[in-house]
C-alpha cells in the first residue's frame, strides 16, 4: 500500500482569516476516510485547500500527491494528476451540456481525444447506474438541476474521470433515502485497491454503504482524534464536545 | 446695393431651401401612412434638417448608376428623391462616433467605373490567416480572390433547387428581379424602411446595387435553408445591397445571409437594407454571422412586417466591423405575430459595435422574445440598444427581453441601453439584463475537472453564446465557434 | 401665424437612444412666472441636527450637475426664495423635518436645501411637499453630502395639488464608506419630476433609493436617476414600484454607470408598474453603462395589469374590485412608504393613495374595512 495524499502541517487563511491551524493527514491508496466535525472546523476548507482553490491560501505547510509537492500547483494539474472534489453546492454552466463537458475533461485529464461514440456508450451506462435519465446529459451542466440531481452529477463525473483520490463534500446532503443508496453503491463500485476515498458527512448512514478504514475528527482547524470506524457511534452518541480542548 | 442684392439672393436660397424642406415632410407623411401597411408607424420621426449639402454625391453620378442598370424611371425618380433626403437630412444625434467616416468616398464607392483594385494580394494577412483557419477551401479563396477580377460587380448566386423553382419559389438577384417582377418590387422596395428613416437609409435609396430577392408563394415549405454569400466584390455591389424577401401566407424559408467568410473591402462604409414581408401563418428565419473586415462601419437597416399568426425569427452574429449600428426591427402588424430574436455580439480591440433589436407590438396577442448576449475584450465596446414597442391596439401582448453582457478584462466596455415603451394595459413585458464578468468561482469548478484557465474561459464563453449556436445550422455553428475560439486566442488572461 | 412656445426639456438621458421613441426627454410647455415672495418652510428637528434659513446662493459647487433641467437649475441656484441648510457634527445624530406648502400668496417654490453630514454621523431628513396653487410649481434643489461612515436619509413625501408642477433635482456626493438612502412618495402634482445624481466616486460607498408612485389623471411622473460609481466596493441599489390610473404616465430613466477603477462594484435596478387602466403609459429606460469588468450590474423591469388569480382570490374573501386592486397595489407599493420612517408621512401617504384610487372617497362600509386593515389611519 504506498501513500496517495499526504498533508503536513497546513495552514490555511481564507479572506484573511486562518480556518486551518496545522492540519497533518496521510492517505493511503485503497483507503477510505471520513473527516467529521461541527460546522465551521474547516472540513470545506480542506477539500479546497488540497483541489487548489486560489481563495484558499497556504500559510504554512505542504500537500503531497504520490510523493510530490503540489502544494503550488494549480488546480487543473492536481485534476490531472487524480484528484478529484464533489462539490457541496456544484455550479451551473450555462450553455454545455453534461456529455460534452465531461468528454472534454476527460480528454484532458487522460490526455486522450475521447471518441463520441464509444465515450457516450459509457457515459449511459454510468447513468443507467445512476438512475439518471439519459437526456441529462443533452442538458447544460446542473442548469436547472434539483439538489439531488446535481450530486448525481458529480459522481458521474467522478466515474467517468477515474480519480486516484476522490473527496466526497457532503454528497449525501439534499439526497432522499432511495438516492443516498444509489450515490453510496456507485462510489463503493467504484472505490477499489488502486484508488482513495475522503468523505465529508454530517450522516452516518452513506458510511454504512462506504466502510471508511479511518474516521478523523476535525476541531478547529486541527485534527483532533483519528480512530476506526467505531469512532461513529461514538460521536452519534456523545457529539464532538467531548473532543474539543 | 450689392450687399441688399446678395441679401435678396440669400432670402431667395432660404425659402428654396424651406419648399424643399416641406416637400420633404409631405412625401414622407406620405410614405408614412402608405395604406398597404396601414398603422405601422404610428410613432412620428422627428427629423431636422441641416442646411449643408454633402459635397460628393451628386445627382449625376445617381443618374448613371441607374442609366448603366437600364433601370425603370420610377427607380431613377426614387433614387433622386432619396438622394434629395440624403442631402438634407442630419447624422443621428446617438450612438457611435462616425465622424471617421469618410463620406466624400461614397462617391468613389458608387461610382460604376471607378478604378478600384481588389486583389486578392491586398487583401489584409490577418484576413487571410482566418480564411487559413476557418478552412475555407483553397478553390473558394481562389474564388474569393477572382471576383474583383471579373467585369461585373454584381452578386453571383447560387443556383437554386429545380424543384424550388417548380413551386414557384423566386430566388435572384436584385437587378433581375426589378427586370422580371418590376409590379412585385415596385409595391415592396423601401416601402418598410422609408428613405426618410434615416440617412443612411436615404443614401441607400440614392445608391443601393446588388443584393438579393426571394419570393415564396402562399403555402410553399422551402425545407433547405437558402443562402447569400456576401463576397469580395468589385465596387459597388454588396456595399449598398439591397435584401427584399416575400413570404405568402402559409410558407416557410429560412435564409442565412452568409459573411460566414470575411469579407474585406476597399470601401469601409456598408450601408445594406433588408426588407422582409411575412404574410400571414407564415415564417421567416433570417439568420446572419458578421464577420465584416475590422475597418468597416457597418449602418445596416434590416426590417421585418408580419402578418397575422406569422413569425419572424432572427439569428445574428456579429463579430466583425470596426462600428456597427444594427438593431433589426420587427413590426408585428397581424394579430399573434411573433417574433424571435436570438444575438450575440463580439466586440473585440478597435471595435464599437451598437446593436440590438427592435419590436413594434402594433396588433392583439403578438408576442415577443428577445435573447441578446454580448461579450467584449481587449478595449473592444459592446453595446446593446433595444426598443420594445407596445402600441395601443396590442391587446393581451407579450414581450419578453434578457440581455446578457460579459465584460472580459478592465479595457472594455459594454453598455445596455434598452427602452420600453407600454401604451396598453393589457400586457406582460418583462425586461432583465446583467452584466459582469466570469466567475471565479465557474472557472475553479471547470479547471478542477481538468481545464486550463484559458479552456475554462472559453469553454464558458461558448455556453454563453451557445443560445446563438444552437439556433444555426451546424456548418454555421461551427464556423462561429471557429470564430470565437479565434477571437479568445490568447487575448485571455 | 401662431406663435410656437419653446418647450422645455427635463431629465435628458445620459446617453441618448432613437430619436422616435421619445425616451430621451421630458417635454413640458413652460409655466408662467408667478409671485415667488420669500419662504420658510414648518420645521422641527430632533438630536443634533443643526437647520439655518438663509437667503441667497449658499450651494458648493455641483461639478457638471445639470440637473433637471440646466435653465431651472440655474434658477434653484440664483433665484431661490427659500434656503436652508441641515447639518450634523462628527459622530452626532439627529432628524429634522421640513414641509413646504404652496398657496395662492406662494405659488411658485424656487428653493435650495443643503444637506450635509460629518464624518461618522447619522442624519435624516423628511421633506413632505403639499398645497396647491394654479400653475403651482415646486423648482427644488436638493444637495446631499456625506462624510466618511457617515449615513444620510432623505424621507419625501410629495402630495401636491393637481394643477403643481414639481420639479427635484437631487445631487448626492458620497464619501467613503458612506450611506446614501432615498425614500420617495410621489404622490402629487400634474407633473412630478425628479432627477437624481449620485456620485459614487469613494470606496465602499453605497446608494440606495426606493421610489413608489400612483399615476392618475393625465399626471406624469418622471423619475430620473444617474449613478457613476468609481470607488471600489460600491453599492447601488435603485427601486421604483407603483401603478398608473386613467391616462397617467410614467418615466423611468435609470442609468448605473459602472467607471473604469470602480472594482467589485454591484449595482441593481428595477422597475415595476401596475397598469391599471387601458389608455396609461409606462415607459421605462434603464441603463446599464459599463467599463470595469469586476463588477455586477443587474436591471429589470416589468409591466402589466393586476394578476388575475391575485384578483380573483381577493375578491372570494368579499372584497370588491376595487378594494382587492387596492390592496395588490398597496401590497407592491407598501414597502416604500413603510420605509419613509415616520408614522404621520407614511399615514399621509397612504391616504393619499386610497384618494387616488377612489377607495376612501367612498363613505361608509369600505372605509370602515380600510380603518380595520390600517387601525392606525383615520
Amino acid at each position: 500500500m504506498s501513500e496517495l495524499l499526504r498533508v503536513e502541517g497546513l495552514h490555511i487563511a481564507v479572506e484573511g482569516k486562518e480556518i486551518l491551524k496545522g492540519l497533518d493527514l496521510t492517505i493511503n491508496t485503497g483507503e477510505t476516510h471520513v473527516i467529521m466535525g461541527s460546522n465551521g472546523a474547516g472540513k470545506s476548507t480542506l477539500f479546497n485547500a488540497i483541489m487548489g482553490n486560489p481563495k484558499y491560501v497556504v500559510i504554512a505547510g505542504k500537500i503531497f500527491f504520490e510523493g510530490k509537492d503540489i502544494t503550488e500547483a494549480p488546480v487543473n494539474e492536481r485534476a490531472k494528476a487524480g484528484i478529484f472534489m464533489a462539490f457541496q453546492q456544484p455550479i451551473a454552466v450555462q450553455g454545455i451540456s453534461v456529455e460534452n463537458f465531461i468528454r472534454n475533461a476527460k480528454s484532458t485529464v487522460s490526455g486522450q481525444q475521447q471518441r463520441i461514440m464509444p465515450f457516450r456508450k459509457k457515459l449511459h451506462a454510468q447513468m443507467e447506474q445512476l438512475k439518471m435519465d439519459k437526456s441529462y446529459a443533452e442538458r447544460y451542466v446542473n442548469d436547472g438541476f434539483s439538489g439531488g440531481e446535481r450530486k448525481k452529477t458529480e459522481i458521474l463525473q467522478m466515474c467517468m474521470l477515474e480519480p486516484k483520490l476522490t473527496m466526497l463534500d457532503e454528497i449525501d446532503s439534499g439526497l432522499d433515502v432511495d438516492a443516498v443508496r444509489i450515490v453510496s453503491d456507485t462510489v463503493s463500485k467504484y472505490h477499489n485497491e488502486n484508488n482513495s476515498i475522503l468523505v465529508i458527512t454530517h450522516h452516518s448512514e452513506i458510511l454504512q454503504h462506504l466502510k471508511p478504514d479511518f474516521v478523523h475528527i476535525l476541531i478547529d482547524g486541527k485534527i483532533v482524534k483519528t480512530g476506526d470506524a467505531s469512532l461513529i457511534q461514538a460521536i452519534e452518541a456523545n457529539g464532538y464536545d467531548a473532543y474539543k480542548g | 446695393m450689392a450687399d441688399n442684392k446678395e441679401k435678396l439672393v440669400d432670402q431667395e436660397k432660404e425659402k428654396l431651401v424651406e419648399q424643399k424642406e416641406e416637400k420633404i415632410a409631405e412625401e414622407r407623411q406620405k410614405i408614412d401612412t402608405f395604406a398597404d401597411f396601414g398603422n405601422m408607424y404610428n410613432f412620428k420621426k422627428d427629423f431636422t434638417y441641416s442646411y449643408k449639402t454633402d459635397a460628393g454625391l451628386t445627382e449625376d453620378i445617381v443618374r448613371e448608376i441607374s442609366e448603366k442598370k437600364h433601370e425603370p424611371k420610377w427607380m431613377l425618380d426614387f433614387r433622386l428623391k432619396s438622394l434629395d433626403i440624403f442631402n438634407h437630412m442630419e447624422y443621428p444625434d446617438w450612438g457611435p462616433d462616425i465622424s471617421e467616416l469618410d463620406m466624400d468616398n461614397i462617391v468613389t464607392y458608387v461610382r460604376p467605373n471607378a478604378q478600384m483594385k481588389a486583389d486578392w494580394n491586398d487583401v489584409p494577412d490577418d484576413i487571410k490567416d482566418t480564411f487559413d483557419r476557418l478552412g475555407i477551401p483553397e478553390a473558394e479563396k481562389t474564388s474569393l480572390a477572382g471576383v474583383g477580377a471579373q467585369y461585373d460587380s454584381e452578386v453571383v448566386y447560387h443556383s437554386i433547387q429545380d424543384e424550388l423553382v417548380q413551386q414557384g419559389v423566386v430566388y435572384t438577384d436584385f437587378d433581375t428581379a426589378l427586370e422580371k417582377y418590376e409590379d412585385i418590387v415596385k409595391a415592396h422596395f423601401m416601402k418598410l424602411v422609408p428613405p426618410t428613416d434615416h440617412k443612411f437609409a436615404a443614401l441607400h435609396g440614392a445608391v443601393w446595387s446588388g443584393g438579393s430577392f426571394v419570393y415564396v408563394p402562399a403555402g410553399v415549405d422551402v425545407s433547405i435553408p437558402l443562402q447569400s454569400y456576401f463576397r469580395l466584390n468589385a465596387p459597388g455591389a454588396g456595399q449598398f445591397e439591397h435584401t427584399m424577401i416575400i413570404v405568402e401566407k402559409g410558407a416557410k424559408v429560412h435564409f442565412i445571409e452568409g459573411c460566414s467568410a470575411p469579407k474585406y473591402n476597399i470601401a469601409n462604409l456598408h450601408a445594406g437594407c433588408v426588407e422582409l414581408f411575412i404574410g400571414d401563418d407564415a415564417s421567416l428565419t433570417y439568420s446572419t454571422i458578421e464577420n465584416w473586415s475590422k475597418n468597416m462601419y457597418n449602418l445596416n437597416t434590416k426590417r421585418a412586417i408580419v402578418g397575422k399568426n406569422g413569425t419572424i425569427n432572427w439569428v445574428t452574429g456579429s463579430f466583425g466591423s470596426h462600428t456597427s449600428c444594427l438593431y433589426p426591427m420587427s413590426i408585428l402588424q397581424g394579430e399573434g405575430a411573433h417574433c424571435e430574436f436570438t444575438g450575440v455580439t463580439f466586440a473585440g480591440k478597435g471595435q464599437y459595435l451598437d446593436t440590438g433589436s427592435k419590436v413594434v407590438h402594433n396588433a392583439p396577442n403578438t408576442t415577443s422574445n428577445i435573447n441578446s448576449k454580448s461579450i467584449s475584450k481587449s478595449g473592444g465596446v459592446c453595446i446593446y440598444r433595444g426598443s420594445v414597442v407596445i402600441n395601443p391596439p396590442a391587446d393581451g401582448a407579450k414581450a419578453n427581453v434578457s440581455c446578457e453582457s460579459l465584460m472580459l478584462d478592465e479595457q472594455s466596455q459594454s453598455d445596455t441601453i434598452p427602452a420600453i415603451v407600454v401604451k396598453n394595459d393589457n400586457i406582460d413585458l418583462g425586461h432583465e439584463a446583467s452584466i459582469g464578468r466570469i466567475s471565479d468561482e465557474a472557472i475553479f469548478y471547470l479547471m478542477s475537472r481538468g481545464l486550463s484557465e484559458d479552456e475554462a474561459r472559453a469553454m464558458l464563453v461558448r455556453g454563453f453564446v451557445e443560445p446563438v449556436s444552437k439556433a444555426l445550422p451546424l456548418e454555421y455553428a461551427v464556423e462561429m465557434n471557429n470564430l470565437i475560439n479565434l477571437e479568445l486566442k490568447g487575448s485571455l488572461k | 401665424m401662431a406663435v410656437k412656445t419653446e418647450k422645455i426639456q427635463y431629465n435628458q438621458l445620459p446617453r441618448p437612444t432613437f430619436r422616435w421613441m421619445k425616451v430621451n426627454h421630458l417635454e413640458l410647455d413652460p409655466l408662467k412666472a408667478q409671485a415667488a415672495p420669500a419662504y420658510t418652510p414648518e420645521e422641527r428637528h430632533d438630536g443634533d441636527a443643526a437647520v439655518i434659513f438663509y437667503e441667497g446662493n449658499q450651494m458648493p459647487g455641483l461639478g457638471d450637475f445639470q440637473g433637471s433641467n440646466a435653465e431651472e437649475l440655474q434658477k434653484a441656484l440664483n433665484q431661490a426664495n427659500s434656503g436652508c441648510a441641515v447639518s450634523v457634527g462628527e459622530n452626532q445624530k439627529g432628524s429634522v423635518h421640513l414641509k413646504y406648502s404652496l398657496s395662492e400668496a406662494m405659488p411658485q417654490l424656487t428653493a435650495q436645501l443643503k444637506i450635509e453630514a460629518a464624518a461618522h454621523s447619522d442624519l435624516t431628513v423628511y421633506l413632505e411637499f403639499d398645497g396647491s396653487a394654479d400653475d403651482g410649481s415646486v423648482n427644488f434643489l436638493t444637495y446631499v453630502k456625506t462624510g466618511e461612515g457617515a449615513h444620510v436619509k432623505v424621507s419625501k413625501v410629495q402630495l401636491n395639488g393637481e394643477n403643481v408642477r414639481h420639479v427635484e433635482h437631487r445631487y448626492g456626493d458620497a464619501g467613503k464608506e458612506s450611506t446614501i438612502d432615498y425614500v420617495s412618495a410621489e404622490l402629487g402634482g400634474k407633473a412630478a419630476i425628479v432627477y437624481y445624481k449620485t456620485d459614487l466616486m469613494h470606496d465602499e460607498s453605497n446608494f440606495n433609493s426606493q421610489a413608489m408612485y400612483l399615476g392618475h389623471d393625465d399626471q406624469v411622473v418622471d423619475f430620473s436617476y444617474w449613478v457613476p460609481t468609481q470607488g471600489v466596493k460600491t453599492n447601488t441599489d435603485i427601486l421604483t414600484t407603483g401603478a398608473l390610473l386613467d391616462t397617467s404616465k410614467k418615466f423611468f430613466r435609470g442609468t448605473i454607470d459602472f467607471l473604469r477603477g470602480g472594482k467589485k462594484a454591484v449595482g441593481s435596478e428595477s422597475d415595476t408598474c401596475i397598469l391599471l387602466s387601458p389608455k396609461v403609459h409606462s415607459i421605462s429606460v434603464p441603463l446599464l453603462l459599463c467599463k470595469e469588468d469586476d463588477v455586477v450590474g443587474n436591471h429589470a423591469s416589468s409591466a402589466g395589469q393586476i394578476d388575475k388569480d391575485k384578483l380573483f382570490y381577493l375578491m372570494s374573501r368579499g372584497f370588491n374590485e376595487t378594494g382587492a386592486q387596492l390592496i395588490i397595489v398597496e401590497s407592491n407599493i407598501r414597502p416604500v412608504i413603510d420605509a419613509l420612517g415616520d408614522k404621520d408621512l407614511e399615514n399621509k401617504a397612504l391616504q393619499a393613495v386610497r384618494e387616488k384610487m377612489q377607495f376612501c372617497r367612498k363613505k361608509g362600509d369600505c372605509h370602515a374595512k380600510c380603518t380595520q386593515r390600517f387601525p392606525h389611519l383615520d
